[in-house]
């Protein structure tokens, strides 16, 4: 149905074109009507900063000194996100496609033919035909009604998000251990830690402004243990680069609590007070000394050891961890294996006792509290228990035979698109074309899709195969809530309204709703109105947002939930008083076995390709590669390879090679470094089309949470016959591959 | 042993004697071109001394300006490759060239900013006329008289030139060239003070005296010049004589600002065509490679008068290695100063644990 | 203006962010006057940021022709003034730190001057305002060194010139009161047996200007 023939012309006239200064280029003489603070629309830290406007123009900012978290710091990123508000490629109006060719609609025509195919085929296939995938980039204001719009409005039970690639692992992991998925500390625990474990984070680039505190607790005497294939800027300031085979997380960590109990470094008061199922973690932490845990992670054990002396004779420490041991087959279990570490020594909550995941998307914790993913209802309530079912029902006024079942996650519903249970699908907020593994399976998956809506504020390489794009406001046109990875609630402000015909993403959602009929649900008119009743909606949930207030927020500089009562000044720290949010009040321990990544290295793909990012761009790079500045610093993906391994195959740095998984291959660039394993390669995945790192990636899931694999599977490299060099140079300063292939 | 730079000294004499050449000289021009003082106009006597005067301190000043070591090296660099003889119609072209596109065309004003550009027209082409009007005048080399009824004609050192009619349009333009000029230089200084006041970058750098009396002074004239032609129109000469006296005093005030503020860039900024000529010489000439990256980054021959200038300020620059550290690109310098902060550590204690540049320690 | 710059390079994490915002700054206008240059990319991540150091006694200053580089009552050298600089690049090849960046169509070498506009009214400049760790800070001296263990050192030594700056840099080491810079060949014998000195490819591609400082358009 949904092919891509003109993808030429498509580039032409969306881009991505490079675009670096602002509105009227860089003039220092118009009047400044106001600065409105707001905060950046990338990732978890949500940085504080003001947008000055001139004559409802945003012409560039002015850093918000005054908000806790960063005290006016920005990376890159948010240095120029400004620049993609009045970016040329901003899609201004509805497009429908006829023929193979997108036409500009009228909002009413476009969203008549939505709902007529939506209803066609519903009709014909029932009403779990239709998909629904958002994102968490969205407000949570959005991201409750996207929830609540595929199950009352089109009565799906398929709906999920993009935070199911971002940090899902660690969220089934703490409500596993703890009860409850929220970062059990806030920042400002980080300076007053004497040691951090970093696992798997690469946060000089992927949350530049986390190193304000990093380097505080630094300042304060405090050192680092970091735990990441690569020595990547934050290993090597760190003290201890613990430097791993890709998904060998769980020997690594079991090995580290070895020798935290061997020394007797473990806290058996809160252990046997606070805790259940030691025993038998301890049995299986026995099978790991740090000979065995090197051997399997490919770590010098003395370095384990000293890891472990480091982190377990320290009074206060903390753990913190990211993508890198959650995007695996057994993200959970990495997840879990750490936080064993934390309940063994009983380092939680208390000042500098703490733990948590740093959250990659800019609402990643917000978004994943309140409805839209497959398995929970808003205040992280439960889509399979009956009582929080019933709740909901009752909340929404909604017949309990209404509600549909819990979905499946969003690489189970690309699979599902390809078996043809799901025939059509909306999807805002998110670029499966390159966040998604395996993009070559996902773009079957789109091109067998009868109806495929997208909804962008720039034509990402998703929409080129919708049947329907609908223009949607950046976060500087519309106003709401997102919670930070401290679970600190923030609002964003609205600096300037809507350009062109664009609309809000709950406005499409209402306005869609309202023409299936179902308009009785959805009786709101702006995100004031809606985050009342997602308050309202969240009370008595974990995620009890009932007590925050646009008000509060803007008075306390944020809020960190739960915060149930209008009293209530919201949650810093968690667990303070010992007790966990399981029935018993008491943390779990999981004794987890070592099991290794889906795909391990062999005779014929010898190498561990593990993927990541760089601080230029931002997850699918829809927003970020058209970016004139962020483009010049990292225009293309490249490959990281070991100067040994890459002297075996007579590469040298700069040469194009052709990489190569079980799914796909790819050509890029060498980046020769000695930063990276022998065994390892590295590529960062903004990219789409042919530079997309997820052609190579594995589709594998977590069995719990549903991440997919993308960090680790077995990959070869071969080099380009021709000298040659068909892509780099041509590419080097474009935004995308796509541009140069419309060259040809 | 530290190296510091000396301070320039600067000989006053040899300027002072250029400058009062240069005066000299003016005058024997001006008692020449007006034919033994026959064609001087006596009312405009006021605005030939401080010409004369002003000419000087220019000379002067210019004379103090090539002391600069730089500038000399530059100045003397420039002419002997103008002058070498195989290279001559070379040289000649790329003057012309740079005169046409830097000193005419302002191209590079353009690439700053557009409305600078057009201020910066505005004011120069205004101030070119003036000036070729009203220095011929008070120098007494142009003079007209009255031929028959409406007939004018000019004269050239007292060469007589064409005659025209009075009632003609070239007769009006020619009369009122220094009106057109003033509304000119007053449209430039308009834009050029609304940017000052409105520029958030222009405001914080700007002084007073350096960047608005300029403006200020060249508004004044040219108000009280078109307030002479309005009086002598249409008020029948009112207060004709207090206007002219000010106009007197306002120019007489800025030719003597000439040499010491902003506007010494009108005699300076021609030596740009000699600095072009000098790189686009020495980027045919051989190149210097830096000794690090292996990259040719700038001409030979001028690196090697950077070094001999920078050591004849009384900087030493040289390293152990035997380079100079002008020798290396300026990526180099930065990444050099990097690895010598990256040694640091192994020098002496670190100051914790990790602070190892290149990599933790365990 | 009591404040000054620290620049602890040890901190930085290479992400450029000051590049990006010192074009913000109404004196530079697009224009990015800061250095972030990896010290050998296939070694390590390391980088090492640059700003002016603003010399006491600028070799900018001395070395221009047309007397355009001034220094002003604060300290602060200032970028060119616009209707003298020649576009002669002198300046551009003496300075020490490799700082002064040109523009050859717009006859002008720029630099940084500590975002003049803010710094003279109390604010920040753009670059030590975005650094997310501190590895550029403004402040008082007597604000910024108490909570550092760095030792802040103005006095470098580039063979046997020494040149005092207004601006720090933070030493990872309580020896000595100055940064000696001898040679070219510190890294290989400290980190690497790598022969040859060529930047990675990836080094050349980023930043505002080439290696001879001339902004790529």
């Amino acid at each position: 149905m949904s092919k891509v023939e003109n993808l030429g012309e498509i580039v032409d006239k969306y881009g991505p074109h490079l675009y670096d200064a602002p509105i009227d280029g860089w003039l220092a003489d118009r009047k400044i009507d106001r600065a409105v603070p707001t905060h950046c629309p990338y990732c978890g830290v949500q940085c504080g900063m003001n947008l000055l406007v001139s004559n409802e123009e945003v012409i560039g900012f002015e850093p918000r000194y005054d908000f806790p978290v960063n005290e006016g710091k920005l990376c890159p990123k948010g240095v120029t996100a400004y620049l993609q508000i009045h970016h040329p490629d901003r899609l201004r109006y509805p497009l429908v496609k006829k023929n193979g060719v997108f036409e500009r609609a009228t909002w009413d025509d476009a969203l008549d033919l939505v709902v007529s195919r939506i209803k066609e085929i519903q009709a014909k296939h029932g009403k779990n035909a239709v998909g629904v995938y958002s994102g968490s980039s969205l407000t949570t204001e959005k991201t409750y009604v996207m929830g609540k719009f595929a199950r009352l409005g089109l009565g799906t039970r398929y709906v999920d998000y993009n935070g199911r690639l971002c940090m899902v692992s660690a969220a089934a992991g703490n409500n596993k251990a703890f009860g409850v998925d929220r970062v059990a500390n806030s920042w400002d625990d980080i300076p007053l830690a004497e040691v951090l474990m970093i696992a798997g984070s690469n946060c000089a680039e992927t949350f530049p402004i986390l190193n304000k505190y990093l380097w505080q607790q630094r300042d304060n005497g405090g050192s680092w243990i970091v735990i990441d294939p690569r020595a990547t800027a934050t290993a090597r300031q760190g003290d201890i680069h613990l430097q791993l085979k890709p998904g060998t997380d769980v020997a690594v960590a079991n090995g580290l609590l070895n020798v935290i109990i061997r020394e007797g470094l473990i806290d058996e008061e809160f252990i046997s007070k606070h805790t259940n199922d030691w025993d038998a973690v301890k049995a299986v932490i026995d099978k790991y000394p740090p000979s065995r845990a090197g051997e399997l992670s490919g770590i010098d054990p003395a370095k384990i050891e000293k890891a472990a002396i480091l982190y377990g004779q320290a009074r206060t420490g903390m753990i913190l961890h990211a993508r890198g041991i959650e995007h695996h087959s057994n993200g959970v279990d990495n997840v879990l294996s750490y936080i064993n570490i934390v309940l063994a020594t009983g380092k939680i909550g208390e000042p500098g006792r703490g733990y948590g995941t740093i959250t990659g998307q800019g609402n990643g914790q917000g978004g994943r509290e309140h409805g839209q993913k497959a398995d929970q209802l808003p205040g992280q309530r439960s889509m399979t228990n009956p009582e929080d079912r019933k709740h909901m029902c009752e909340f929404w006024g909604l017949p309990e035979d209404e509600l549909p079942e819990a979905g499946v996650s969003v690489v189970e519903m690309y699979e599902k698109m390809r078996e043809g249970e799901i025939k059509a699908l909306i999807s805002t907020c998110n670029n499966g074309m390159v966040s998604l593994p395996d993009v070559n399976a996902i773009q079957r998956s789109l091109e067998g899709l009868e109806f495929y809506v997208n909804i962008d504020f720039f034509m990402s390489e998703s929409s080129r195969f919708a049947d329907v794009v609908l223009p949607t406001t950046t976060w500087a046109e519309d106003e709401g809530v997102t919670a930070s990875a401290e679970a600190r609630v923030v609002k964003i402000n609205k600096a300037i309204d809507p350009i062109g015909e664009t609309r809000p993403d709950w406005w499409i959602a209402k306005e869609i709703a309202r023409r299936m009929g179902r308009e009785k649900y959805f009786q709101f008119d702006s995100p004031r109105e809606i985050f009342n009743e997602l308050r309202e909606a969240s009370k008595g949930g974990k995620a009890d947002y009932y007590g925050i207030t646009y008000e509060k927020i803007d008075a306390q500089n944020g809020v960190m939930w739960p915060c149930p009562t209008e009293e209530s000044k919201g949650t810093p720290r968690m667990f303070e008083d010992k007790k966990f949010y399981h029935p018993d009040g008491r943390a779990k321990f999981f004794a987890i076995e070592y099991k290794g990544p889906a795909e391990v290295p062999d005779d014929e793909y010898p190498l561990s390709l593990t993927t990541g990012r760089v601080v230029y761009q931002y997850l699918s790079g829809n927003q970020t590669r058209r970016i004139g500045f962020l483009v010049q610093q990292c225009p293309e993906p490249y490959v990281e390879i070991h100067p040994e391994t890459a002297a075996k195959m007579g590469i040298v740095d700069g040469e194009n090679v052709k990489v190569i998984s079980r799914r796909g291959e790819g050509i890029f660039p060498a980046l020769v470094v000695k930063t990276i394993r022998k065994d390892t390669i590295f590529i960062p995945y903004h990219w789409g089309d042919a530079k997309a790192a997820n052609l190579l990636t594995n589709a594998k899931l977590d069995p719990v949470s549903k991440i997919p694999e993308f960090k680790a599977c077995a990959a070869k490299i071969e080099k380009i016959a021709s000298r040659e060099l068909p892509i780099l140079g041509q590419v080097r300063k474009g935004a995308s591959l796509s541009e140069a292939q419309r060259g040809k | 042993m530290e190296a510091r730079p000396t301070p320039q000294k600067l000989s006053y004499r040899n300027p002072t004697i250029i400058g009062l050449v240069s005066s000299i000289v003016l005058t024997a021009l001006v008692i020449i071109g007006s034919r033994n003082l026959e064609n001087f106009d006596s009312a405009l006597f006021g605005y030939t001394i401080a010409s004369v005067v002003a000419f000087g301190a220019i000379a002067f000043r210019y004379a103090v300006w090539l002391q600069r070591p730089a500038t000399r090296i530059y100045f003397k660099r420039g002419l002997q490759l103008f002058f070498n003889r195989k290279k001559f119609g070379k040289s000649a072209k790329s003057a012309v060239g740079s005169i046409a596109t830097n000193l005419v065309e302002q191209r590079f004003i353009f690439k700053r900013a557009r409305q600078r550009w057009i201020m910066h027209f505005f004011i120069m082409w205004g101030c070119i006329l003036a000036a070729a009007i009203t220095f011929p005048l008070v120098f007494g080399w142009v003079h007209f008289t009255l031929e028959g009824d409406m007939g004018y004609r000019a004269h050239l050192f007292g060469f007589p030139l064409i005659l025209m009619n009075g009632r003609s349009l070239i007769a009006w333009i020619t009369f009122h060239g220094l009106d057109i000029s003033a509304v000119m230089v007053m449209i430039g200084c308009a834009i050029a003070i609304h940017r000052r006041l409105n520029d958030r970058g222009a405001i914080a750098l700007q002084q007073f005296l350096l960047d608005f009396v300029p403006h200020l002074l060249l508004i004044a004239i040219s108000v009280s010049g078109l307030m002479l032609t309005a009086s002598s129109l249409w008020f029948q000469g009112y207060m004709y004589s207090f206007i002219s006296l000010s106009h007197q005093a306002l120019v007489v005030m800025t030719l003597f600002f000439l040499p010491f503020g902003k506007l010494f860039h009108i005699v300076q900024r021609p030596a740009s065509v000699g600095v072009e000529l000098y790189q686009n010489r020495s980027a045919e000439m051989e190149q210097a490679i830096c000794p690090r990256c292996r990259s040719s980054f700038v001409g030979k021959m001028w690196m090697d008068d950077l070094k001999v200038l920078v050591n004849e300020l009384g900087y030493d620059y040289r390293l152990k290695n035997g380079h100079t550290l002008q020798d290396y690109c300026p990526r180099c310098k930065r990444v050099m100063r990097g690895l010598a902060y990256a040694k640091a550590p192994d020098k002496a204690e670190p100051v914790f644990f990790g602070s190892r540049v290149g990599g933790p320690n365990v | 203006m009591q404040e000054t710059m620290f620049v602890d390079p040890q901190r930085c994490i290479g992400c450029r962010s000051c590049v990006a915002a010192c074009r913000e700054c109404s004196t530079h206008k697009g224009y990015s006057m800061i250095f972030v240059d990896f010290f050998d990319r296939g070694e390590s991540t390391a980088t090492m940021p640059t700003i002016c150091m603003h010399c006491a006694e600028p070799t900018c200053a001395q070395v221009c022709p047309a007397d355009a580089i001034k220094q002003n009552e604060d300290g602060v050298v200032m970028t060119a003034l616009k209707p003298r600089c020649l576009d002669c690049r002198n300046c551009v090849n003496a300075c020490p730190f490799g700082v002064p960046k040109y523009n050859s169509a717009m006859h002008l070498q720029m630099k940084c001057d500590m975002c003049y506009d803010r710094s003279s009214e109390g604010l920040k400049p753009m670059c030590a305002s975005v650094c997310p760790t501190g590895a550029l800070t403004f402040g008082k001296y007597e604000d910024v060194v108490p909570l550092r263990r760095t030792k802040p050192v103005n006095i470098h030594y580039f063979g046997n010139q020494k040149v005092e700056t207004k601006v720090y840099l933070m030493m990872p080491t309580n020896q000595g009161d100055a940064i000696r810079i001898e040679g070219d060949s510190e890294f290989e014998e400290h980190l690497s047996a790598k022969a040859g000195d060529e930047a990675s490819w990836l080094e050349n591609e980023m930043g505002e200007t080439d290696n001879s400082n001339e902004f790529r358009s």
